[in-house]
């Protein structure tokens, strides 16, 4: 599987983050990284534990990890869970919100183990 | 530049590691990356690092301490006058961007981070920010210097105007400080525009020239006791014209603004308010204000001092006679600035006592003005006086296990050092200490009131306070002595602006209930560096090894050469890191490429009086500024020598040519030099040869029915007679010794290694030289002369004493030449020792 194939399946853009970061070596060596993020564990521990403004930080930086990476869909759910949480507090549809989220992420997830073949 | 420099470092804040190790990555290894994955992770590694990280790249959200929240400390630290700070953050809301900016973040990078937007920033930033503080750096070290080689070469000066005055060198620091104080609270009184601290600062630094001129009124008239003749008198009030000559002789830019000032100065320091002055009797306000200021000085401190025709007047004698008007008329207004400062005048004239004090506070403010001058805006000012001491407490404080502590009024921290803080047992910051809980486990109220009494009760003359208190560690009660000194701002109406401070465990003192007696702390850096320049005998500074270390390691950054010497076994002495003295193979000498000890070792004398001594060398082109000073380490005697050099390029700021070198080494060679015979003069003998130790032997020579020469052939004749003797003794010494002209037809050889075989043979080679001597217009004149001659271990003057003997041994028998060599032991008691001695 190609790096651009990668992108497409996991929903993001494949030239703006080569136009950002360079080289594919570097996109590479970043995404695997990711696979070893503790981020989205974190996000997940928070919620289970009701820590609504230590969830929203680590949404934030979710977020801010899929920008830097060019995972759009993961991005956009992660972005519209962070500001759900900004108030601090537990949102209504915070389930749906979730749940998209851990759906992007699955699909990264598995687009990327493919791609590094572990 | 040429150096190859290390990386610069940069720190990251971001919580994601990957979003660190990103940046890093996209940095690329141009630079050293420091990370922190909070804001309380990033103010630790800014504390340890402030000085040479060169750009901190800071996230917004993080846990713990957020990225606006190290903003705000950085700004409380003032840290943020030093490290530029770039947001990076994928809050693009407004009001964040607006308020990182506020807090004086530098500039933003927003995400998705790009290769090209991170490297380009990052670099830029740290450039401008780099040159900033290159330029200034620059500036600071240049003015700093400047000013510093202006107080060398005024040192100098009015050093060699005092040498020959007899009057003590403290004469002209008074002048200055006196100066000083009166120039400032005129300015506090008119409150006028027209004069500037930096005026203040050039006037009483040209004050310490004020009596230049007195070089060439002749000594009799100088020194003399007793009233002068109407006659002598006129010739002493030459001396301020001769001064303005003097300056306008030398080789410098007239328009220098302090060559200006001292001029005037030197000129019109005699002159009074009515009018009835000397040189010119200019009158009121056509005396310019810098004349008139040290004409009240000079008379202050000619009053209080005591001179060879005079004993000193108490302060309120000298004011009484000051406004009765014995002294002349003065501006109404300087008299009453002197009434106002007259509480505090006498106490700073004590307190000040100290020969050239390099008072780093005073100079630093005057940095700080400097730059302000430079027009360098508040918010680029990066090595304001608060950084600078911040760095200079940081650095003393470092290398000690002792306690310290540091408030700042504008950013109401409390700092402690790291030993401090792991003492007590609290943070090394404290933000509004009063308020904090953490204090008061330390130190009850009433502990904490009566150290802020001492601290508001210092003021700007006496800003160091001293005061025993018990404080808590580990909830036992230990005793410390706190030593404080106030800080103040430099603005008209001082304020303070912070406290600088130590801690010290005085246990001993208190726990066994001994009590009353009591003993001498250990003295703090300041009166440590106060104490070296301690006066009186009595005064001298005993610190232990530790101390010194740290002694040496602050005026190493101030002077060319710092250094510890052991005169009596000619060798310096270096401290390890636990503060034990070891001397060096290195011999004291060798600094000046020399292979034996120095004709004037100032060491040796420091370290048998106690005190404390300055002198010049002079080495091939350059002149070395050199301070002994006797210190104690550990209960062992050494000197503490600083040593500066001074070259025609530092002189005057770099407007010095090297005439001035010249001037000066010529007018050092003209107060040793004999002006009739051209050997030394009894001077020479008197300050550089009486004292010497081990110099082999001798001679005193003196020249047989001079007078009748004179009485027969007239003076010019006797002249002639003894510049041809004395080229005729020249002509068979070595270079290497001494010949001396002692007085009248007298001469003293000082030679120096010689074996005691070969001194006979000089002698009489002297004598049939001299023998031989012929003069053209009077060739029927001979001229025959008696030496007596000393070979033997000691002093000078003791081998001078026993050759002076010899001498008139040797006319009352006619013998031509006497020779004695005294044994080691018989200078000790050689008066009724003759029988040991050798006698040729």
């Amino acid at each position: 599987m190609s790096l651009k194939e990668c992108y497409v399946k996991l929903g993001g853009d494949y030239e703006e983050v080569l136009a950002r970061l360079f080289s594919e070596d570097m996109v590479r060596r970043f995404l695997k990284k990711f696979l070893s993020d503790g981020t989205y564990r974190l996000l997940l521990e928070k919620l289970s534990s009701e820590d609504y403004p230590e969830a929203f930080r680590a949404a934030h930086t979710l977020k801010g990890v899929c920008e830097n990476l060019g995972l759009s869909d993961l991005c956009k759910s992660s972005s519209m869970l962070t500001e759900a949480l900004r108030a601090g507090e537990r949102p209504e549809n915070l389930d749906v919100l979730i749940a998209q989220v851990c759906t992007n992420y699955e699909q990264a997830v598995s687009a990327i183990q493919m791609l590094t073949g572990c | 530049m040429l150096k190859v420099r290390p990386k610069l470092k940069v720190l990251i804040v971001d919580d994601s590691e990957l979003n660190r190790e990103m940046l890093g990555s996209m940095l690329g290894n141009e630079y050293e990356i420091l990370e922190a994955e909070n804001g309380a992770q990033a103010v630790e590694i800014l504390r340890e690092h402030i000085s040479d990280l060169s750009l901190i790249l800071l996230d917004v959200q993080m846990p713990q301490m957020d990225g606006l929240e190290v903003l705000i400390h950085m700004n409380q630290s003032h840290w943020i006058d030093s490290i530029p700070v770039v947001m990076i953050s994928s809050e693009t809301a407004p009001k964040f961007i607006e308020r990182a900016y506020d807090l004086g973040a530098t500039d933003y990078i927003a995400r998705p981070y790009n290769t090209m937007i991170v490297r380009r920033r990052v670099a830029n930033v740290i450039l401008s920010f780099a040159k900033q503080r290159q330029l200034m750096e620059i500036i600071t070290q240049q003015i700093s210097k400047k000013e510093k080689d202006n107080r060398l070469m005024l040192s100098i000066l009015s050093h060699i105007v005092e040498f020959r005055n007899g009057e003590s060198g403290l004469h002209v620091l008074h002048i200055n400080i006196i100066t000083e104080l009166l120039l400032r609270q005129l300015m506090l009184k008119t409150d006028c525009n027209k004069m500037t601290y930096e005026d203040i600062t050039m006037i009483s630094m040209a004050s310490a020239l004020h009596d230049i001129g007195k070089i060439a009124i002749p000594e009799e008239i100088l020194n003399k006791p007793g009233r002068l003749t109407a006659e002598e008198f006129q010739i002493m009030q030459g001396h301020s014209m001769a001064g303005a000559e003097i300056l306008m002789d030398l080789p410098i830019d007239r328009n220098e603004p302090l060559l200006k000032t001292a001029y005037e100065i030197c000129r019109w320091h005699h002159e009074r308010y009515d009018g009835s002055g000397y040189p010119d009797g200019l009158k009121g306000d056509a005396i310019p204000l810098s004349a008139q200021v040290v004409a009240l000085a000079d008379v202050y401190d000619a009053l209080t001092s005591e001179r060879c025709y005079k004993p000193a007047y108490s302060h309120d004698t000298a004011m009484k006679m000051i406004f009765d008007g014995q002294c002349g008329v003065f501006h109404p207004l300087l008299l009453e600035c002197l009434r106002d400062i007259g509480d505090t005048l006498a106490q700073e004239l004590l307190a000040q006592n100290t020969l050239e004090t390099e008072n780093a506070p005073k100079e630093t403010s005057h940095i700080t003005e400097q730059l302000q001058r430079y027009g360098l805006g508040a918010t680029e000012r990066l090595l304001q006086q608060r950084s600078y001491e911040q760095q200079r407490f940081r650095f003393l404080s470092d290398k000690t296990e002792e306690i310290f502590f540091n408030y700042s009024v504008e950013s109401s921290i409390l700092s402690f050092n790291k030993y401090g803080a792991e003492r007590f047992n609290i943070e090394s910051d404290l933000f509004h200490p009063l308020e904090n809980e953490k204090l008061p486990k330390c130190a009850d109220s009433n502990i904490l009131d009566h150290i802020l009494e001492k601290v508001r009760t210092a003021t700007p003359l006496q800003p160091d306070f001293q005061v025993d208190v018990p404080l808590a560690v580990n909830q036992e009660i230990h005793w410390f002595r706190c030593l404080g000194h106030v800080i103040w701002t430099n603005e008209n109406r001082k304020r303070h602006a912070g406290v600088l401070g130590k801690l010290i465990n005085i246990d001993e003192k208190y726990i066994p209930a001994t009590n009353s007696s009591v003993a001498a702390a250990k003295p703090s850096i300041e009166s440590l560096i106060n104490g070296i320049h301690a006066k009186k005998e009595t005064d001298y500074c005993s610190i232990s090894g530790i101390e010194a270390r740290i002694l040496l390691q602050y005026l190493k950054t101030v002077f060319d050469v710092v250094r510890l010497v052991d005169a009596s076994q000619n060798c310096q002495v270096d401290i390890n890191e636990s503060g034990a003295p070891q001397c060096s193979d290195f011999h004291c000498y060798g600094i000046w490429n020399k292979d034996e000890r120095c004709e004037n070792c100032i060491s040796a004398k420091c370290m048998s009086n106690k005190g404390s001594l300055t002198k010049f060398e002079f080495i091939d082109q350059n002149i070395y500024h050199v301070r002994a000073t006797y210190v104690e380490v550990d209960g062992y005697p050494y000197s503490l020598e600083i040593i500066d050099q001074i070259t025609e390029k530092t002189l005057l700021g770099g407007h010095g040519k090297d005439e001035i070198i010249k001037y000066i080494t010529a007018y050092n060679h003209k107060l040793y030099v004999d002006i009739l015979t051209g050997t030394y003069n009894r001077r020479y003998y008197e300050e550089q040869l009486r004292d010497m130790y081990h110099i082999s032997a001798v001679a005193m020579l003196d020249m047989d029915h001079f007078k009748s020469i004179n009485d027969t052939y007239g003076h010019p004749a006797g002249d002639r007679a003894l510049r041809q003797v004395a080229v005729a003794i020249k002509n068979c010494v070595r270079k290497a010794d001494y010949v001396v002209r002692f007085g009248g037809d007298e001469f003293l050889i000082v030679f120096r290694e010689i074996p005691f075989h070969m001194l006979p043979k000089k002698l009489e080679a002297i004598r049939s030289c001299v023998k031989n001597v012929i003069l053209p217009d009077y060739p029927q004149l001979q001229f025959s002369i008696s030496i007596g001659g000393v070979y033997g271990p000691g002093k000078t003057s003791d081998l001078m004493n026993a050759a002076d003997t010899l001498l008139y041994q040797a006319k009352r028998e006619k013998a031509g030449v006497r020779i004695e060599c005294l044994a080691s032991d018989s200078l000790m008691n050689r008066k009724g020792n003759e029988n040991e001695n050798e006698t040729i």
